[in-house]
């Protein structure tokens, strides 16, 4: 299992993190992310964001179906929903 | 549970033993191929010539019962096993693919609201289609291409109910149906919950507010009613919705993920109507004294057509098996199974077309006119349900995360060498399990434990090389995918690349998978030493600039093989009945039911003598 230098259930540390692995997606763009845009404004279209999703479950190790992103389009809509789904799955955490 | 009603076609459909079974279906279509029957080649050709419906065809296999499969069986239909189904429209492509693509858009048409679950449209569609009525699926609409999220057909509240404005076009069966599956905008805005699926009934709506939009003339499949409908304010009551309210996209990607693989069956299809054409053309053309099938050209040629073949059948009934099995990973193997299936049929095609030479091209000489409306046919495969384009991209944007070595090798029941071996009865396809991304594919992941189990067996044989080969091609595979950076916008050339190369991979590793979980395919004349799966792994090595030596030589001898042993079916699985043992059972029961009155309780399985009965059936690879 992956361990984080974050605590992922924080949304602030969550959103931080999803912000750089958005970046990563947008080479071209080179002003910083703001995480209260919509996803789609940058750029990242439907399959890219089913990419962005398998990427974010993978290393979150939580299911993270890309309908998430449809309902929580923003990072920091994102970074909420899955602080939580993270938070009730790991209450010990 | 209340057995289904069997419809009377199905007890009164006797003839030749037929009944809605694979086998009984082929024994019905011979019959029907007859001069003056419904599938009679020359009524088939006059239709293509006059680009009209062939009317008669769709309705013998209305009257046989295909309708049936066409709704599940939790609804009172007989679709259980997508690779069952894939199976009957194969048969019917082979004798034409016009008729398969006509009758067989009623698959697509009702696989949302299968795919929806919910029981007030599925018994109102399922009552419908078991009465004979075809349904259209519209998606999408002019100036669209594939992108669903460009739809402009806009659904608005009206009261309790809906109106509909815009066109779908272009659909198959636009016209000649009365029910239409629509993909409508809800939301003004669009986007990826702004869309919804609605059932449309065209005799529900209002006088005046539906239109068809005039049958597109077509290169191929010239007799299918290739058209749309436009919607003036057409009014749909409350209960058209399909699924959610906003949720017709992630509805519609998740049932093409089953749509794509059924459509590879007119592939299959296509191939086994061509190398039957070649196969009586090697036996009959004389050429410099001798017989064309004595020239190492042609023999080469055939082997590579027959090869194609059987890799073909290796993927499809793969990802079919797989949609009951590993269906979160459907979105993977589809789209792989899509891009890759009707591509390499086509380059079948090409390699048949040459060795056809001019009976080919002509029309109507020595019966092989056929061949040139085949592959006119066949080049609207590879557009349905997603081009290859389309599939490959989908894939190539996911590339990293399915890079090969990257996950753990699938074990035990996730392992294909598991869920395609013959006594593995399939789970009911179960389409809550679909996802829309799943960042692993057990067929490509059981590779290297595949070549371990292989080599155990055999020692190092010249079919473990080639598996060795393909092994060591996946990892060079997975060296160049670690290199490609996640990026959004359309993928690079460099990353569509490295997709077929996947898709090739992908095809080899299901081919392994297949021989490993069959025993009866490493025997027979195709089987012996091995035979088709050199062959195979020869042609996905060719793709991988990987070529094993002997490539010509295997081809070789497949080439042989079709014209020495002309009553050996060149399949793998076309003439496999062994899987639809069951299926039979099922029918037995029901006549019994039918015979006394239908009581409804189930009927004891016992009364099938399937051992018998599949054995006599198995000419696969035999």
């Amino acid at each position: 299992m992956t361990t984080f230098a974050f605590d992922p259930t924080v949304p602030a540390q969550l959103q931080s993190w999803l912000t750089d692995r958005v970046a990563e997606y947008l080479p071209d763009v080179t002003e910083p992310v703001d995480p209260h845009r919509q996803l789609g404004e940058y750029g990242l279209d439907s399959i890219a964001v089913v990419a962005f999703a398998a990427d974010v479950e993978d290393q979150l190790g939580t299911v993270v179906d890309p309908t998430a992103i449809w309902d929580y389009p923003t990072i920091a809509q994102l970074a909420e929903f899955l602080a939580a789904e993270l938070g009730e799955r790991s209450p010990a955490a | 549970m209340t057995a289904p009603a069997v419809p009377q076609a199905v007890l009164r459909d006797t003839a030749a033993d037929a009944g809605p079974t694979v086998a009984g279906l082929d024994a019905a279509l011979a019959e029907w191929a007859r001069p003056g029957g419904p599938f009679d080649p020359a009524l088939l050709a006059a239709h293509e010539e006059r680009e009209s419906f062939p009317a008669e065809a769709c309705a013998a296999l209305d009257a046989w019962g295909l309708p049936e499969f066409y709704v599940p069986a939790r609804h009172g239909g007989r679709q259980e096993r997508l690779d069952v189904f894939v199976a009957l429209l194969r048969r019917i492509a082979a004798r034409d693919l016009t008729v398969a693509v006509a009758h067989g858009k009623t698959f697509l048409g009702g696989v949302c609201v299968w795919a929806a679950d919910e029981d007030g449209p599925a018994h109102l569609l399922a009552r419908q289609v078991l009465a004979g009525e075809p349904v259209a699926w519209g998606l999408t609409e002019p100036g669209g291409g594939s992108d669903l999220l460009a739809g402009a057909l806009t659904a608005t509240r009206h009261g309790s109910g809906w109106r509909l404005s815009g066109r779908k076009w272009p659909v198959n069966n636009a016209t000649r149906g009365n029910l239409m599956c629509v993909l409508a905008r809800t939301e003004p805005g669009g986007g990826a919950r702004g869309f919804t699926v609605f059932l449309l009934d065209r005799r529900a709506t209002p006088a005046g507010t539906v239109r068809p939009l005039p049958k597109m003339p077509t290169h191929g499949i010239r007799g299918a009613d290739i058209s749309g409908l436009e919607f003036d304010d057409a009014r749909l009551p409350a209960h058209a919705v399909v699924g959610p309210v906003g949720g017709g996209l992630e509805l519609v990607l998740k049932s093409l993920q089953l749509t794509r693989i059924v459509c590879v069956s007119l592939s299959l299809g296509a191939g086994d109507h061509a190398l039957g054409l070649l196969r009586r053309f090697l036996g009959q053309r004389r050429l410099y004294g001798r017989g064309l099938a004595d020239l190492p050209h042609a023999r080469d040629v055939a082997g590579r057509a027959v090869a194609r073949q059987f890799l073909a059948e290796s993927v499809a009934h793969t990802a079919a098996l797989a949609a009951h099995h590993v269906p979160e990973q459907l979105s993977v193997v589809s789209a792989v199974t899509k891009a890759f299936v009707p591509s390499l049929i086509a380059g079948q095609l090409r390699l048949v077309g040459d060795l056809l030479g001019a009976r080919g091209f002509l029309t109507d000489v020595e019966g092989y006119g056929g061949f040139a409306k085949l592959e006119r046919d066949h080049q609207v495969v590879p557009l349905f349900d997603g081009s290859t384009w389309v599939n490959r991209a989908g894939l190539a944007a996911v590339l990293p995360l399915l890079r090969p070595g990257r996950r753990p090798a699938p074990v035990g029941a996730d392992s294909p060498a598991r869920w395609l071996r013959e006594d593995s009865e399939p789970d009911p396809l179960d389409t809550r399990r679909l996802r829309l991304m799943a960042p692993r594919d057990a067929v490509l992941g059981a590779l290297p434990g595949l070549v371990a189990e292989l080599a155990a067996e055999e020692g190092e044989s010249a079919t473990t090389g080639l598996a060795r080969a393909l092994l060591a091609a996946c990892e060079r595979l997975g060296a160049d995918i670690g290199s490609l950076r996640p990026a959004a916008g359309p993928p690079s050339t460099a990353a569509m690349r490295l997709a077929e190369r996947y898709e090739w991979c992908f095809a080899g590793a299901a081919a392994l998978a297949l021989h490993r979980a069959r025993p009866r395919l490493r025997d027979g004349v195709w089987g012996v030493d091995g035979l088709w799966l050199r062959g195979v792994l020869a042609l996905v090595l060719e793709a991988l600039d990987a070529a094993p030596a002997d490539a010509t030589q295997v081809y070789g001898e497949l080439g042989t093989l079709l014209t020495t042993v002309p009553d050996a079916p060149a399949t793998l699985l076309g003439g496999d009945l062994g899987d639809l043992g069951d299926l039979r059972g099922d029918l037995d029961d029901l006549r019994g039911g039918g015979e006394t009155g239908g009581q409804g309780a189930p009927a004891p399985r016992s009364g099938a003598p399937a051992t018998d009965d599949r054995r006599s059936d198995e000419v696969e690879a035999a």
